[in-house]
């Protein structure tokens, strides 16, 4: 008898119209794809290859994020290809220059609960916190659903990951993920569909459920789903769908069963040159970094900036680094002029750029030297990730990256957060 | 579906990533680049920028092409002319890239069983790498329908063909 199906499977059986169940494979139809500047030009220039008509161009998210303003004639040279691709084909819904197109699209209502979304983006899974089958794929399949509005996929097998408890001060989603790596390894879920639910879940703002689907694909997952409650409903402006029941279920087979206690948590931060070289961030504190940021479509959202600035709130930026900030969208970087964060901030002596991908991939400003160190709230710490092969990246939440920028090394959170404390 | 490996293997370890494979300085217009590649498994393999010659095979660890979306990754090793890519496993999105360019790739678990030296005929269809000295490494044989996308030479032609022959068969003939 097999058990109660897993979201992932929930999501796809529903939408081939069947009952399907992993391992098995179908063709599907797309609700949502989703491709940028980078990988775009080249994606739209191999399916005009096909001389047929865009399948849906009302189906179609094109945004302009990594190349933000463009830093070279090259990447401007990509920025105009995109554009003039969107305009050939009619396509609708842009975000230009808006922002990390994982952030801009949780924020446009157009993935929600029950929907396939593809794109060319490895953290396309950051959907999955909205309850959308969400995953990244390349610029020739991605050719082929601009022509044909489909994609085969393989129903994976669902790995479960149940938060309880509430996080102590200065844990935050990022130490989450950093502890399920440090678990399970850089393959620990490959191929699978992550399922995260439970109350520690339930409690999460969106903000920090984004963090939990973002870095699914760091674990090598296939799609990081987010159990659907009232918080995804409004978030995503959606009336509840009756009948779609997105919350994980008892009786469902699991592969793996992982239970985590978020008030067992600590600061945690990925060593280089591998997002699960985890350590406590007790154990590296005091490596000295000449940068620090805050940012991407992992670590760029109002919360985190929330958590960084009650670091900063009366410091200042260690004269020795330079603190990037890029926030993950302009409604971000509206609300947190509105919140008075961008102050902070500015009187902590940070530098803040445009919303956009930032320095994450090594492709704008804050790009690092040979033999420079970096603490960082995005997703990767691969060598030359940043910039020179030579450098060094540690991967932390954002008040850890905060609290590092004010030391000038990587310093734990929750001393500086237990001295305001008694100060207060 | 058979391909012979007469030339080098170059064994690489585990979590091999598409940033050492295509920096992402390099994803400009002008598209996949072999040499971006090679000075990328330079960095790991520093013997490799001079002794690569097409037709070598990659050997390596689990999780190969880890990271990013970016088919540059998997493109730039198609040029650069690697007749094959073994390894213990493949992060999913490289594992699809490479399958849609016409890339092959087979995961061998016990890869320390395939010899350094010799020609190596690795059978697709049945998801063996055979050594001339007679070993026999066992893989996860390719699902029927990736093995016919690789016999199309890729997702492209495939779709080309089966547009075609939609073409015909409606009497529109060739779209504009």
């Amino acid at each position: 008898m097999p058990g109660f199906p897993s979201l992932a499977e929930r999501i796809l059986s529903r939408k081939a119209g069947r009952s399907l169940r992993a391992g098995q494979v179908d063709e599907f139809e797309i609700d949502l794809a989703l491709t940028h500047e980078v990988l775009g030009p080249p994606t739209f220039r191999t399916f005009e290859t096909l001389g047929v008509p865009l399948w849906n161009p009302d189906r179609v998210y094109v945004t302009i994020d990594h190349f933000v303003p463009a830093a070279t004639v090259a990447q401007a040279e990509n920025n105009r290809a995109i554009i003039a691709a969107v305009q050939r084909h009619g396509i609708t819904h842009t975000g230009f220059y808006d922002g990390p197109s994982h952030q801009t699209l949780a924020e446009s209502g157009l993935a929600g609960p029950g929907d396939v979304v593809v794109g060319t983006d490895s953290h396309t899974c950051t959907a999955g916190a909205l309850g959308s089958f969400a995953t990244g794929i390349g610029g020739t399949e991605m050719a082929g659903v601009l022509a044909t509005g489909k994609l085969w996929l393989k129903v994976p097998h669902a790995i479960s990951v149940r938060l309880t408890g509430s996080p102590p001060t200065g844990v935050s989603a990022k130490d989450v993920v950093l502890h399920l790596l440090r678990d399970l390894g850089m393959d620990g879920a490959t191929y699978a569909s992550l399922e995260f639910g439970g109350p520690g879940v339930r409690a999460m703002p969106m903000d920090e459920r984004l963090v939990l689907a973002n870095m699914a694909v760091e674990l090598g997952a296939k799609v990081g789903l987010v159990e659907v409650d009232e918080t995804t409903w409004r978030y995503v402006g959606r009336e509840p769908e009756p009948g779609l029941d997105l919350t994980l279920h008892d009786g469902t087979d699991y592969s793996r069963r992982i239970t985590v206690e978020l008030s067992a948590l600590e600061p945690l931060c990925a060593a280089p040159h591998s997002p699960a070289n985890v350590r406590p961030v007790a154990d590296v504190a005091g490596v000295v970094i000449q940068q620090a940021y805050i940012g991407s479509c992992t670590g760029g959202r109002l919360t985190d900036y929330r958590s960084a600035a009650q670091i900063l709130r009366h410091r200042r930026v260690a004269s020795s680094v330079r603190l990037i900030i890029t926030p993950a969208s302009k409604v971000i970087y509206r609300a947190m002029l509105a919140e008075g964060l961008l102050e902070i901030f500015a009187a902590a002596g940070a530098i803040v750029e445009p919303p956009g991908c930032g320095p994450c991939a090594g492709l704008q400003a804050g790009v690092l030297a040979d033999g420079e160190t970096a603490i960082t709230a995005s997703s990767r710490n691969f060598v030359g990730r940043m910039g020179s092969a030579g450098a060094s990246i540690y991967l932390a939440s954002p008040a850890t990256v905060a609290a590092s920028a004010t030391t000038g090394m990587i310093t734990d959170p929750r001393g500086l957060l237990a001295a305001d404390e008694v100060l207060r | 579906m058979n391909i012979t490996v007469s030339g080098r293997r170059w064994r690489l370890g585990d979590n091999l990533d598409t940033d050492v494979l295509f920096p992402g300085s390099f994803m400009t217009l002008t598209g996949a680049k072999a040499d971006v590649a090679l000075s990328g498994l330079a960095m790991l393999l520093p013997e490799i920028a001079d002794g690569f010659r097409p037709g070598d095979a990659i050997v390596a660890g689990s999780n190969f092409g880890c990271g990013s979306s970016r088919e540059y990754a998997a493109a730039a090793l198609k040029d650069l002319g690697i007749s094959v890519i073994l390894a213990r496993s493949f992060a999913r999105i490289f594992f699809r890239n490479a399958l849609n360019i016409g890339l092959p790739v087979l995961e061998i678990d016990r890869v320390d069983l395939i010899p350094d030296e010799g020609p190596l005929l690795v059978d697709l269809t049945a998801g063996t790498v055979s050594g001339a000295d007679g070993s026999v490494a066992t893989g996860t044989v390719l699902d029927p329908f990736l093995l016919d996308l690789l016999r199309d030479g890729g997702l492209m032609p495939r779709l080309r063909a089966r547009m075609a022959s939609l073409d015909t068969a409606d009497g529109r003939g060739e779209h504009a």
